[in-house]
């Protein structure tokens, strides 16, 4: 019986579960020294962003688990956010705005996994210069941005909303995340993720498609990235070209701060959903406290830097040796 | 008791060796049976070929009387091979029911999608839990584990599969007593269940005390397959040995002057233990053992590389600090690595730059470098060894083994080492190669410089050296002298046996 409540006492006390605290712990501290912050339109505004960027954050999330890391994303949400105004000129509606900025996604994504399974390029690398390749085409088709866009363009953003109040994309992304925490509890495909980020050799000799699985988890990600700009374009009549930049930094930094390791093999989406929440509020507090929004850059990065150096820190734990002893055993074991 | 796999004439060659030559292997279900050998006589490439990790050249292999190929290692496991590795392969960061199901996870229909079924897949667990008698929370990850409890995840992984044929590659060698007990009685118990256990070790006491027959291989040849009640200690140290020693080695005597260098109750926590070793000037000094005994290490420490928790450094009788590379070369010692393309040399770089890479100070003439210096340096030992190559500029990675291996050892004798430790010196380099590296330290010896030379080749060391220590777990377990050398007085010091 003893074990029992341990087992059970661990599976309550997780990392989620501090990370639930802190939330709550960082909402009261914001109630309390910014009452007024919570106006009806600013909650509705950072519900809308969280969703967004919790859509966009489970697509990194995947990529991350998999040992690999995309910084393009936010590129490809700006090449999305485009292509999809153009789109939405003609009068297109949400349901067919939505499908083709996911395909656009998806392919833009897919470009980037070629890179890094077929041409074994670092996805650090290769995400870097795609980052360029992206953002740099779009000046080059569009001066400025795409304005004029017509009410059936921004029906997600004014009209759709849920009790006349909360917006459509809340909802959204409350589905894909429930769909994302069952999936990567109960299918197959998601154990082949986790093995891929915990040791990609291991897992080839298991038999596992590495290459395959890389490729597919980009794929998904690029999609939810194109929900995720969907829902920032379609929130006003005009799209700029740099709708989406920076906000990779905002989802790894989501990601990473919801637990999962920066190298890969842990890590649960539903850490990532409290990762986003926690940074949903902490920027457009420190924007209404009189801050610039650069302190919100350093304070992403100084998240991201510190869950790398602690991944760094418990490598060196490991007994510090300049010949490496798995090299070592293999070598012996040469012949 | 049923064959359950057979080897015949698998042979298997890698670039410059024959790893396997007309191997064969018979294995019996229901029965723990040993492999033998020395290092490098192919117990590795042997394995590998029936876990399907190498095809083999020639041969033939038949499982349960049924002729196969193996395309890679997945349908060798789904033929219900299964292999343990020293180095266990699982996910660190998952746990245990993870581990053991991966890729083959049970599944039910809910609502016309296919999920995991955790229930079904504990169930299975704790069945082959209790089997091997064991209690272990299944949904721990694996990295809180110790050694023995990931070993015993491994073979529950391999019994939830129904492995046929189980391999153990060295199970205990970071096991305690206890643990290697508990390890026997599991594998006693997959016998008795059929199963075939295939056990490679050098620890000829659990050999004897745990397996029914021991097959010994050398050279990659077939020597003997006997039962253990059959045989004695001795007689598996004779099957491991008995080659002739060839004798082209250019050993010819040289003055050996006072003691240079002495290493004095060296220890480091888990690896080495008391370790005590001496070096006159101008000998060769051999260190001899197998796999894991601790050479490498030893060597490692002594240069600095890795820190010795106590002990003493002595050369030419004053105590030295030794606490990186940099003062184990500011005091004369040098190491050359076994591993010439990943530690000895910079291969994408010219035979030049490699040279002089070690004393680049040397080679400035005021700020920048002396190109016509660095032509001398790498000139004078290109001329010296041989070195076959049209120019200096040559780079590194065009060169075969054995002229890599001579600009690696340039290199370090260009800094004028009082004492040269050279890590498995002719590995993977043809005969003639090896002969002229044999001159190149003949050389060296008679100018005055001492080496220490680390090899698995007992021949090698038998022809080369003037004394010969011999480790075994990190403890030196005896010194030989030139008069009483023998392979089989070395192979018995490192195996413990007498």
């Amino acid at each position: 019986m003893g074990i029992e409540s341990k087992t059970v006492k661990k599976k309550i006390l997780t990392a989620e579960f501090y990370l639930l605290i802190f939330f709550i712990a960082l909402l009261l501290l914001l109630v309390i020294i910014a009452g007024e912050f919570f106006s009806l339109n600013n909650v509705m505004n950072i519900l809308n962003s969280a969703s967004y960027l919790l859509i966009g954050a489970i697509g990194m999330n995947l990529i991350i688990l998999t040992g690999n890391i995309d910084v393009s994303a936010g590129a490809i949400a700006s090449v999305v956010a485009i292509f999809i105004a153009f789109v939405g000129k003609t009068g297109a509606p949400l349901y067919i705005l939505l499908p083709v900025a996911m395909l656009v996604g998806a392919t833009l994504s897919l470009i980037n996994a070629l890179f890094i399974t077929w041409l074994k390029i670092p996805s650090m690398v290769a995400t870097l210069a795609t980052t360029q390749l992206f953002s740099g085409m779009l000046p080059l088709i569009v001066e400025g941005s795409v304005y004029g866009l017509p009410n059936s363009f921004t029906w997600l953003a004014f009209k759709a909303k849920i009790f006349n109040v909360i917006p459509a994309s809340v909802l959204g992304a409350i589905v894909l995340a429930i769909i994302a925490i069952i999936f990567m509890k109960y299918s197959k495909f998601s154990k082949k993720i986790y093995a891929i980020g915990n040791d990609r050799s291991a897992a080839r000799i298991l038999g596992l498609h590495v290459g395959k699985i890389e490729l597919s988890v980009f794929i998904i990600a690029g999609a939810l990235y194109g929900v995720m700009a969907t829902i920032l374009a379609t929130a006003g009549q005009r799209v700029t070209t740099t709708m989406g930049s920076g906000l990779e930094m905002t989802m790894i930094a989501a990601v990473v701060l919801g637990g999962t390791r920066i190298s890969g093999g842990s890590g649960k989406i539903l850490g990532t959903v409290l990762g986003v929440l926690i940074l949903s509020i902490i920027t457009p507090a420190m924007n209404y406290l009189g801050l610039s929004p650069d302190w919100s850059d350093t304070v992403m990065g100084a998240i991201i830097l510190l869950s790398v150096i602690v991944g760094a820190i418990s490598l060196v734990k490991k007994r510090h040796n300049m010949f490496d002893l798995k090299d070592k055993l293999s070598r012996e074991n040469k012949v | 008791m049923c064959e359950i796999l057979r080897l015949e004439n698998i042979v298997k060659v890698f670039p410059g060796t024959i790893a396997l030559d007309s191997m064969k292997l018979s294995v019996n279900a229901g029965e723990i049976h040993s492999i033998c050998g020395e290092n490098g006589a192919g117990k590795s490439t042997l394995m590998k070929i029936v876990t399907g990790v190498y095809r083999p050249d020639t041969g033939q292999i038949y499982l349960d009387g049924e002729k196969i190929n193996f395309n890679n290692p997945r349908e060798a496991s789904k033929k219900g091979i299964s292999i343990i590795y020293q180095e266990t392969s699982l996910f660190e960061e998952m746990t245990i029911l993870d581990n053991i199901f991966l890729g083959d996870e049970i599944t039910k229909n809910i609502l016309g999608i296919r999920c995991i079924d955790y229930e079904s897949m504990e169930a299975e667990t704790i069945k082959v839990f209790e089997m091997m008698n064991i209690s272990l929370d299944f949904n721990q990850k694996v990295k809180s584990l110790g050694m023995a409890q990931k070993q015993i995840v491994e073979i529950a992984k391999a019994l939830k599969s129904k492995s046929k044929i189980l391999i153990l590659d060295e199970p205990t060698a970071s096991l305690t007593e206890r643990e290697v007990v508990a390890l026997f009685k599991i594998i006693r118990m997959l016998r008795d269940d059929g199963v075939a256990v295939i056990y490679i070790s050098h620890r000829l006491d659990e050999i004897f005390e745990v397996s029914n027959r021991v097959t010994v291989i050398r050279d990659g040849k077939f020597i003997s397959c006997r039962n253990t009640s059959d045989i004695t200690k001795n007689d598996l140290v004779t099957d491991m040995v008995g080659r002739s020693v060839e004798n082209y080695y250019p050993k010819f005597e040289t003055e050996i002057g006072e003691e240079i260098f002495c290493a004095f109750k060296l220890n480091q926590f888990g690896v080495l233990h008391d370790v005590d070793l001496n070096i006159h000037a101008g000998e060769i000094v051999g260190l001899s053992g197998l796999a894991g005994a601790g050479r490498t290490e030893l060597a490692l420490a002594i240069c600095g590389f890795v820190k010795i928790d106590s002990g003493e450094i002595i050369l030419e009788g004053k105590t030295r600090r030794i606490s990186s590379y940099l003062d184990a070369m500011e005091a004369g010692i040098v190491y050359v690595s076994e591993d010439r393309g990943k530690y000895g040399l910079v291969t994408e770089m010219s035979i030049k730059h490699n040279i002089s890479m070690s004393q680049l100070k040397a080679m400035k003439s005021t700020l920048f470098i002396d190109n016509e210096r660095e032509e001398k340096l790498a000139r004078k030992y290109i001329d010296e060894f041989g070195i076959k190559c049209k120019d200096s500029d040559l780079l590194a990675q065009n060169l075969s083994g054995g002229n890599q291996q001579k600009v690696s050892v340039s290199k370090a004798i260009s800094l004028s080492p009082k004492v040269l430790i050279l890590d498995e010196p002719t590995r993977g380099i043809d005969i003639n190669a090896k002969v002229e590296i044999y001159n190149i330290i003949m050389q060296l010896v008679k100018n005055g410089t001492s080496v220490l030379m680390i090899s698995s080749e007992m021949a090698e060391l038998i022809g080369m050296c003037d004394r010969i220590y011999v480790m075994q777990s990190g403890h030196i377990k005896g010194e030989v002298n030139r008069v009483d050398f023998s392979q089989e007085k070395l192979l018995k010091m490192a195996l413990e046996v007498e």
